[in-house]
């Protein structure tokens, strides 16, 4: 039956599904491209936890009682500086050639990052940290530090777009390149911000994940294409719309997983978004806005 | 004499196709300039290459006397250069507010000041401050537009076709708005197909046709000049 | 045949005896995997290269023929033959039941929809235990048996597949070569050119789409049998991207690229061995490499093929027009709050030269979208010939003799002014005929003598010339010209004034959008003016220079509105 335990999990889940998908959705909106290595940098979020998890547990005598939440910055800023190196080889080498190339080109990256993490760590799946230690919070301590870590990181960079210069810059930048820097904003630069951005978000969803899920080389595909479909559902290019999507994607999945399987669970998502696509190629809440190219 | 704006032989492609053709201009500081010529004159391209959308094939463009022509756009505007598109080209997921301090330089104080100038400039925004641009009528979106152009603090406020698909009643407006901006010490320079419009606003006027000036003279009783007419009709 | 081409097959087939001869099994097996890659990559390069849509079913397709194949041949003793048939029927169904509502979605929402498409199937592929073996597969799938003789591995099975790769590449050189190649360019690169000039880009994605599943399948059903076990393997996003990458790196359009595509991505992990774990790594490098330096692929270092001229025309043979008119009633478009087009009656017959005039947004643009069919009418109506067309497509409207010339060229950059032209006709017409027809258009433009120039290196005139010349291949009874003029010199203007005035005589209806009335005036027989999207004035060029509403509506209203709000 569902019971608040399941809806708790669905929750964790969904925190970490719609941190991927806001990363992915500020980089559809920054460069018109959608970024196939999102779910790629999820799984790098969850390799820097574990190994930012186990240099702290070896170099601290002090019993950590909330590991997660200790390294989470550290893995934020160590992902935001993985994203500028990202944009500078997926995206400014392409930046005068159409979205496709920045596409295949996240594509080759995504490649790279899979097999460095094989290469690395190995096929066998690790665990990353845990968010509070168990004996802190209870039993659902860990769910609940990741829904509170998520809600605070997706509180603030709501903050950060609407609230601050350079949130409006980098919204700027994105709705109207040319008019962006007609006001003197500096656009190139806010991208190469957004992709710092992006990639931390997806870093952080990665270490989120990282103690429940496990972490896999292999991981990304599936990262990815939930963000896709957060971001589809949720109207394309559409902030809220991408947290929304990816709530609904991750309550669907464990309800269905509790109820019956894991399996038909991700094989109706599949064919649920199929159907979406043909009723409403725009996406399920998408509205053609008065956007001029 | 410097002047505020110069322009030296200069010569724009737009889409690889050559639409200006060695074209010089000066232009002092205090004044309302406006390039006036028909649709495919040119007009669009040499605004687009001053701002840097456009390419410059050859020539010099000269702004409070350095060259600017291999700027990047947004060091333009840090120059002093506002800019007001055709069409107006809002942001538009961002409300009026929004949009306004986007363009700002400067803290928070600095801000507000700029926003309460601009709504004294243009007070029909001052009830819209929390609209999103796409809901604005055509004349309260000019208006947003050429208020995001002076939130940049510009010396020379450029503005492209800026009555294109306003009633004559928000032009009126949008016009005093602009000769206020003038008599506060900003230099404006319009380019227009309305010529009434446009030479009853400026002190000074440059006829364009077929990318090239072909006469330049005060605005004052232009609108009956025996060329005026084939001019406009695309002659 | 060129001199070229001889000594190239020569050279191949003499590198092709000496492997064979040197070979052993382990270069054999992978020289026949590169041959089932290049099947798949020819098939990818027709939804990637040609349809120009970002497919990421393909790894499915693949799989499901290797699936098919196994399951038919290991369950149900079917011969390798006809499971390889079945396995091209399953796959065609698919992707013909996939392409219907996933063929119109934009670019992000196809890629996503084949995505999801390609997982379904490789959830299938690993939970359906009963059919698919499940993670384990289906093991001992038997070797490909053809005329009764069995395709044993090594030599025999890569003749074999190498066969089908040449019999692969002759029908994708036959659907993506010559006129056909010509058309898929205008559809994929300049899509409104396409809708003008009557291609149904519908039907040709549709047909490329499908036969790229039916080549995936072929090559998937090689691979059961070549490896002789169907896993998991086969359905997983990591093929998907093998494909990709093999497509991208060789090039996405060329045969050739096919071969290099398919052959590298089978060898360069062997050849990155040395790298050990890493090699994966360098694999993705030479991915994003290849993007940045050679956009093209390795192919594209290649020149590309152009399609000759074959025939010349000079002086033009007149056109042969039928008596046609368009004519259009209370017609209105609105975008949102603004009314583009509000009413507009208007009739347009053989043999006169209609202007339609007005300032900027005054609804010219619109009119002429609407009368092509590049947008649809809220209300009123369009009759081509006493009929009805107001709800028909462009591309349909353009076969039934409407043709139109954009204000931007929207030409393909890379096809020679000959080819440009060729595109525009319908493939019904034999060559012979198409090639007359093509030097005729050439010749009334005055363009005859530039067959061989690429479109990238003409003139803006050239350019404007080339646009009406697309036109007038389609051998149509009225055309449309947007803005002819603007951007041209007065000397050109002139001299596209005759030409303009030659084609009217001919018996062509034409209309003419233009701002300049310098150009409009001497040519027009009628002058339509436009404010506001409403009709303001009509008749006579000379009566049209004098109305004062006009003379008004272009110089600007102002004056006496400010005096208004002045008092």
């Amino acid at each position: 039956m569902i019971g608040s335990e399941t809806l708790i999990a669905a929750g964790g889940l969904g925190a970490a599904y719609a941190l991927a998908a806001l990363g992915f959705v500020l980089i559809i909106n920054a460069v018109g491209a959608v970024n196939f290595a999102q779910g790629d940098f999820v799984m790098a979020g969850g390799y820097v936890a574990v190994v930012a998890a186990s240099w702290l547990s070896q170099n601290t005598d002090v019993a950590v009682i909330a590991p997660g939440l200790v390294i989470l910055p550290l893995v934020l800023l160590a992902m935001a500086v993985i994203g500028l190196g990202f944009s500078a080889l997926a995206y400014l080498p392409l930046r005068r050639r159409p979205p496709m190339a920045v596409f295949i080109s996240t594509i080759a990256i995504g490649i790279m990052l899979r097999q460095s993490a094989n290469a690395f760590f190995g096929a066998a799946p690790q665990a990353g940290p845990v968010m509070v230690a168990p004996g802190l919070a209870g039993n659902n301590g860990h769910q609940l530090a990741m829904i509170a870590a998520a809600l605070v990181v997706i509180a603030a960079l709501h903050g950060l777009l609407n609230g601050t210069q350079f949130g409006r810059h980098l919204r700027a930048s994105a709705q109207d390149p040319q008019m962006a820097a007609a006001v003197g904003i500096p656009v190139t630069r806010m991208i190469l911000a957004t992709f710092a951005l992006a990639i931390a978000l997806a870093g952080l969803a990665g270490l989120l994940l990282s103690h429940q899920y496990l972490v896999q080389p292999d991981d990304g595909t599936t990262y990815m294409l939930k963000a896709y479909i957060a971001v589809t559902l949720g109207g394309w290019g559409r902030i809220n719309g991408a947290v929304a999507g990816a709530l609904a994607i991750a309550v669907f999945e464990t309800v269905v997983a509790t109820l019956v399987s894991q399996v038909l669970a991700e094989m109706l998502l599949y064919v649920l978004v199929l159907a979406v696509l043909w009723v409403r190629p725009q996406g399920l809440f998408g509205k053609i806005e008065g956007r001029r190219a | 004499m410097s002047a505020l704006l110069r322009l030296e032989n200069l010569a724009v492609s737009r889409n690889g196709t050559p639409q200006v053709h060695d074209l010089d201009l000066a232009i002092p500081a205090g004044r309302i300039d406006a390039i006036v010529g028909a649709n495919g004159a040119g007009k669009s391209e040499l605004l687009g290459a001053l701002m840097g959308f456009d390419t410059v094939i050859s020539g010099r463009i000269l702004f409070a006397g350095k060259d600017i022509s291999h700027l990047k756009t947004h060091q333009r505007a840090r120059l002093g250069m506002g800019f007001c598109p055709e069409g107006r080209r809002l942001f538009p997921a961002m409300t009026v507010a929004e949009t306004l301090a986007t363009a700002s330089r400067g803290g928070s104080q600095h801000r507000r000041r700029q926003q309460a100038e601009i709504l004294a400039l243009f007070p029909a925004l001052a009830n819209r401050l929390n609209a999103h641009a796409w809901h604005l009528s055509g004349g309260e979106q000019q208006m947003l537009a050429i208020g995001r152009a002076l939130a940049t603090q510009p010396t020379l406020l450029i503005l492209d076709e800026p009555s294109l698909g306003l009633a004559p009643k928000v032009m009126h407006e949008i016009a005093t708005g602009l000769q206020q901006l003038r008599d506060a010490g900003t230099s404006i320079l319009i380019a227009e197909q309305n010529a009434h419009f446009a030479l009853s606003l400026a002190d000074h006027a440059w006829l364009m046709a077929a990318g090239k000036l072909v006469l330049n003279a005060p605005a004052d009783g232009l609108i009956d000049h025996p060329e005026m007419k084939t001019l406009m009709l695309g002659g | 045949m060129t001199r070229q081409t001889l000594i190239g097959g020569g050279v191949v087939s003499a590198l092709a005896v000496l492997f064979m001869a040197n070979a052993g099994g382990y270069e054999m097996r992978l020289m026949s995997l590169a041959g089932i890659y290049t099947i798949a990559v020819l098939g990818y390069q027709m939804a990637l290269g040609h349809a120009g849509v970002l497919s990421l079913a393909q790894g499915a397709f693949f799989g499901v023929g290797a699936y098919v194949t196994g399951i038919l041949t290991t369950q149900h003793n079917l011969d390798g033959a006809a499971a390889m048939l079945a396995a091209m029927l399953v796959a065609a169904v698919l992707a013909a039941l996939v392409a219907i509502p996933v063929l119109r979605l934009k670019t992000h929402y196809f890629a996503l929809a084949t995505l999801a498409i390609a997982e379904v199937v490789h959830l299938l592929a690993v939970n359906w235990t009963t059919v698919t073996g499940g993670a384990n597969g289906i093991y001992g799938v038997p070797p490909l048996v053809l005329f009764s003789i069995e395709i044993a591995s090594g030599w025999p099975l890569l003749v074999t597949v190498w066969s089908a790769v040449a019999l692969a590449a002759g029908l994708v050189f036959w659907r993506t070569s010559g006129r056909r190649g010509l058309r898929l360019d205008l559809a994929r690169e300049t899509p409104l050119a396409a809708d003008v000039v009557g291609i149904n880009r519908r039907r040709q994605r549709f047909e490329l789409f499908v036969l790229s599943a039916i080549l995936a399948a072929v090559a998937g059903s090689f691979q059961a049998h070549a490896i002789g076990v169907v896993s998991p393997a086969v359905t997983d996003f990591a093929l998907m991207v093998t494909i990709l990458v093999a497509t991208l790196v060789g090039g996405q359009q060329r045969i050739l690229g096919a071969v290099i595509g398919g052959i590298l991505v089978i060898h360069l992990p062997e050849w990155f061995r040395a790298f050990d774990v890493f090699y994966l790594i360098a694999y993705g490098a030479a991915l994003l490499l290849v993007i940045i330096v050679a956009p093209k692929g390795i192919a594209g270092f290649w020149p590309r093929r152009h399609l000759q001229e074959t025939h010349a025309a000079q002086p033009p043979p007149a056109l042969c027009c039928r008596q046609a008119s368009l004519h259009c009633a209370n017609l209105r478009k609105h975008f949102g709050g603004v009314k583009a087009v509000d009413g507009i009656t208007a009739r347009f017959t053989t043999g006169q030269i209609t202007g339609v005039i007005g300032p900027n947004g005054s609804g010219k643009s619109t009119l002429l979208n609407l009368l092509t069919g590049l947008i649809r009418a809220d209300g009123g109506t369009i009759t081509l010939d006493h009929k009805e067309v107001t709800s028909l497509s462009a591309d349909t409207r353009a076969r039934a003799g409407l043709a139109r010339a954009f204000q931007h060229p929207d030409l393909v950059r890379e096809h020679r002014v000959w080819e440009a032209v060729m595109a525009a006709i319908p493939l019904s017409k034999d060559s012979v005929q198409a090639a007359k027809d093509a030097a005729a258009a050439c010749a009334h433009v005055d363009l005859q003598g530039q067959a061989a120039t690429l479109v990238e290196h003409l003139s803006p005139e050239g350019l404007r010339r080339l646009e009406i010349a697309r036109a007038l291949a389609t051998v149509p009874d009225i055309l449309l010209l947007d803005e002819p003029a603007a951007g041209l010199t007065a000397a050109e203007q002139d001299r596209l004034a005759v030409t303009v005035r030659r084609l009217a005589d001919d018996g062509l209806a034409i209309i003419v959008v233009e701002h300049g009335m310098r150009f409009l005036l001497p040519l027009a027989d009628t002058i339509i003016c436009l404010d506001q999207g409403q009709v303001i004035a009509t008749g006579p060029a000379a009566e049209i220079a004098e109305n004062p509403e006009v003379i008004d509506c272009y110089l600007g209203r102002f004056e006496e509105a400010a005096k208004e709000a002045g008092k």
